[in-house]
């Protein structure tokens, strides 16, 4: 790819009709947007032409999304597929922290929107924060917290119990 | 020996009694100075003995001790301040501590990496402010209940350090992710809650101005997250009901193992959400669970019941390093379960030759395998072991430690071995080697450290036959059939990038000149200990300076290092890390001359006593800190550095005050142990992993392990093989109380 075409910008339309100016390199991370631009072939043409819309996501939300691939945009791609890494909570960096210190509302919509997109990096830190917040927990509090309804009898809940009572603490 | 006599000296004395308490655990005090003298008798003793033992100092090397001993003393009075600083000494501290709640001056710090000890990260951290206190735990697992396999300890991953004013912490709270880089990870620091605090619950709000905030970091724990969730009638809910399936799958897939499961008694909808998400899991290393440890290890039962749900997806799994008390059935439930194994790491489980044969049948698509420290398997196992099909995939095997091994099994390997690890394996023999030789010719990485039966024809035919060998390693002091004319042969190996040959006695000047000839390509050169100081000198290690593509030199403890060598070596524009550990002839001079090196990433100077302040300061300013600079170690424990004379500001230098001079062998294998599969400079050590390899211990400066030495040294016999001196050093350390 070459410089000019990596400088070419995107337009993006938010549900709320919002338009986002955002550089070709910088979406990039999105698979959804890739695969849109190259079976379109729109990813050669000089013109960037019409907004592209993304259902679905807010203007808030999509401004988020865009920040965050901004930061990461030139973080060195994973150069093997990352599903055989280990899975672990404890590796979000700070800034992703900071980052996603939003209200519960904005970090659901957050997961849905990295979701739709396909910005794999966005979705496992958004994931992650979510697994924190059941590590630790009890399946009784996990419920608590998250006002899950038990469905199992007495009976099959204590089955479950005794089978899996070596993973308690 | 005097101390001065007024309330100053006083005091000073009464902290440095309290070091010596700490060290010895014997009240020296009521019988006053003199024991000092005595101590210092016993440390002549053993200097000497040192010197003709197993480091073959010089005479001069122990002279450079006993000037290490005098500058110990101001070093013990340090020692009793650091101890208590912050808590009672310090006036200025005891003020801030009414002014401000200690919780404020301290923060947390995660997401460090292995690497980083305890005394690099106060160094790193000082940047922001005056640290009175620095906390970074190992992990608790370890070598499974037999003991077969004592491992490097990792740190935690996260650190409490306080600072001595609020201040300082808060500088350290808003660093930049930039400001935090370290051995290219990103660390996170966070304010501390304290336990106590975090069960109120609703104190977190006021702190991070938000309840949901803090259970956004990582670093929450069960505490606060509890306290939320009693204290949550008034904070919203995550609405995790919502959530597709599939994302609620990834979710639960970040989960430690045990907390999956515990998810399928939630309801019916997480029970299939958890069993689904196995599925994306390829990956397992049960030593990360903190389920099992030391008074619940690990059984068959559980590993089936977790292999049952993950196992089919299974790529790679290592069961190494675990509590376990497994039976022989363990080896079964995996072969069973996980068919697709690529990657198996079975160290420490001990199994007979039925079932080891069954694995290897069972594991057709295993490339990668790993069965360390098996000291009382027999060659037979390991025949039965590869005696399938599995020989003839394997591309990477790990016997390291297998005492037992003669290495029959060796004739069974195919063509495409690539990586073959047989450190230690003393029994391996020079048949076995030619077997290799004819079989996998392809090898690209070999280490035999410490095989010692390895003949001048066996080293001869691999330079022939391997022709695309990379790494090589031949560490150890006893080749019985070894000369130093075949040892040249190594010159010969042309596609060489990295060598080791610590401890080696039989290199000379002139393999070190083929070498340089030769091996153009090499990348990485480990010379720790090697040779005698009469058989390399400066002329040799200056012929080093031809390696142009040298990136990592281990030059450590090589008497005829001085400043004009390393004046020579400073051509070697991409050098990146040099280690420089008792040389004892290096001075300032020659230290300086590494300035020009732009590449450098760590320089390691412990015990080089001619170094002082002046070059190492110098060498700070060399190296001003800058965007997209990484930084750079600098290892100065054991020299003249006067760490409160320093400054490091605006600079990208790390000091650390540790000394690994004098544990040399010990943080030498921790390093072998950690950079295990990855890239990483590995220096191979000759000692084996018998010598336990302890961060606590290793983390010991060198002024309390030689004063250990003087005091505690037992006046029979000296010591002169390296598995019993690690042995006894460690048991001295325990009787201190300086280990666990």
């Amino acid at each position: 790819m070459t410089d000019a075409a990596q400088e070419r910008s995107i337009k993006l339309l938010s549900s709320d009709n919002e338009t986002f100016q955002v550089p070709r390199n910088v979406i990039r991370l999105s698979n959804t947007i890739n695969t849109l631009l190259q079976d379109l072939g729109l990813d050669d043409e000089e013109d960037a032409g019409d907004a592209i819309p993304v259902q679905n996501v807010t203007s808030t939300i999509l401004k988020k999304v865009i920040a965050w691939c901004q930061h990461h945009h030139e973080d060195p791609v994973a150069a093997d597929d990352s599903d055989s890494r280990e899975k672990r909570t404890d590796d979000i960096s700070s800034w992703d922290v900071e980052f996603l210190k939003v209200d519960q509302g904005t970090l659901f919509e957050l997961i849905l929107a990295a979701n739709y997109l396909d910005i794999k990096g966005l979705l496992d830190v958004s994931c992650k924060t979510v697994a924190n917040m059941i590590k630790g927990k009890s399946p009784e509090e996990i419920r608590r917290t998250f006002n899950i309804k038990n469905d199992f009898t007495p009976e099959e809940e204590e089955q479950i119990r005794k089978e899996n009572a070596w993973c308690e603490d | 020996m005097r101390f001065g006599t007024g309330p100053e000296g006083k005091s000073q004395q009464q902290s440095m009694f309290k070091a010596l308490r700490r060290l010895h655990g014997q009240n020296l005090e009521s019988r006053g100075l003199h024991d000092m003298t005595e101590a210092f008798q016993q440390f002549v003793t053993r200097a000497r003995f040192f010197s003709i033992g197993k480091l073959r100092r010089t005479w001069s090397h122990s002279a450079a001790e006993f000037i290490k001993y005098r500058r110990l003393l101001p070093m013990l009075l340090a020692d009793g301040e650091d101890f208590d600083a912050g808590e009672t000494d310090d006036f200025d501290a005891s003020i801030a501590f009414q002014a401000a709640s200690r919780d404020n001056r301290k923060i947390v710090v995660s997401n460090i990496s292995p690497r980083v000890t305890q005394s690099q990260l106060t160094s790193f951290f000082s940047n922001y402010g005056k640290i009175t206190n620095c906390i970074l735990p190992k992990e608790e697992k370890n070598s499974s209940v037999f003991g077969t396999l004592p491992k490097h300890r990792k740190n935690c991953g996260s650190a409490t350090i306080t600072f001595k004013t609020v201040d300082a912490a808060d500088r350290a709270r808003n660093a930049t992710s930039e400001e935090l880089k370290f051995y290219d990870q990103v660390m996170v620091v966070a304010g501390y809650v304290s336990k106590k605090r975090g069960g109120k619950g609703l104190v977190l709000a006021d702190d991070f101005g938000g309840g949901s905030s803090r259970e956004d970091t990582p670093l929450s724990r069960a505490s606060s997250t509890q306290s939320l969730a009693s204290g949550s009638i008034n904070s919203e809910v995550f609405p995790i009901e919502s959530l597709p399936l599939r994302i609620l799958e990834r979710v639960v897939s970040f989960l430690p193992i045990s907390e999956t499961i515990r998810m399928e008694r939630v309801s019916k909808k997480y029970m299939e959400v958890s069993i689904k998400s196995w599925q994306t899991i390829n990956r397992i290393v049960l030593a990360r669970e903190t389920l099992f440890n030391k008074s619940r290890p690990m059984r068959t039962s559980h590993l089936k019941q977790i292999l049952a749900r993950s196992g089919i997806n299974l790529k790679s799994l290592d069961i190494s390093g675990i509590h376990q008390l497994f039976d022989d059935k363990a080896l079964k439930v995996i072969a069973n379960c996980c068919p697709n194994l690529v990657e198996l790491d079975i160290s420490g489980i001990h199994a007979n030759c039925e079932e080891l044969e069954e694995l290897g049948e069972s594991l057709s698509k295993l490339e990668q395998l790993s069965y360390r420290g098996m000291e009382t398997t027999g060659d037979k196992a390991f025949y039965f072991l590869f005696k399938s099909e599995i020989s003839k995939k394997l591309k990477f095997i790990d016997l390291r430690n297998s005492k037992r091994l003669h290495g029959r099994a060796f004739r069974l390997f195919g063509s495409q071995l690539e990586s073959l690890y047989l450190d230690g394996c003393s029994k391996v023999d020079n048949l076995a080697l030619e077997d290799l030789c004819t079989n996998s010719a392809g090898l690209k990485e070999l280490r035999i450290n410490e095989v010692y039966r390895i003949s001048d024809e066996n080293l001869s035919m691999i330079a022939r036959r391997m022709e695309d060998l990379s790494i090589f390693t031949l560490c150890g002091d006893s080749y019985k059939s070894l000369t130093k004319a075949g040892l040249i042969h190594i010159s010969h190996m042309r596609n060489i990038t990295e060598l080791a040959l610590d401890y080696n006695i039989l290199v000379n000047d002139e393999l070190l000149i083929a070498i340089s000839a030769g091996l153009q390509k090499l990348q990485s050169l480990s010379l720790a200990n090697a040779g005698d100081d009469s058989s390399i000198t400066s002329e040799g290690l200056s012929a080093i300076k031809n390696l142009s593509e040298l990136s990592q030199l281990d030059v450590s403890s090589l008497a005829a290092l001085n400043s004009e060598v390393v004046k020579k070596l400073a051509e070697l524009k991409k050098l990146e890390l040099i280690q420089m550990r008792n040389c004892t002839y290096l001075a300032d001079e020659g230290f300086s001359a590494l300035i020009g090196l732009g590449s450098l990433k760590h320089v390691d100077l412990s015990g080089a006593i001619l170094i002082s302040n002046d070059s190492i300061q110098r060498f700070i300013k060399g190296f001003p800190s800058g965007p997209k600079l990484s930084p750079i170690t600098l290892v100065v424990g054991g020299t003249a550095a006067d760490a409160s004379k320093l400054t490091v500001r605006g600079s990208r230098v790390v000091v650390d005050f540790s000394d690994y001079s004098a544990i040399l062998q010990t943080s030498m294998q921790t390093s072998q142990s950690s950079s295990n599969q990855k890239g990483g400079f590995r220096i191979t050590s000759a000692s084996d992993n018998e010598a336990s390899s302890d961060d606590e211990f290793e983390a010991l400066t060198a002024q309390r392990s030689f004063y250990i030495d003087a005091v505690c040294g037992e006046d029979d016999s000296p010591i002169t093989d390296d598995g019993k001196l690690a042995e006894w050093a460690e048991k001295e350390a325990r009787s201190l109380g300086l280990l666990k």
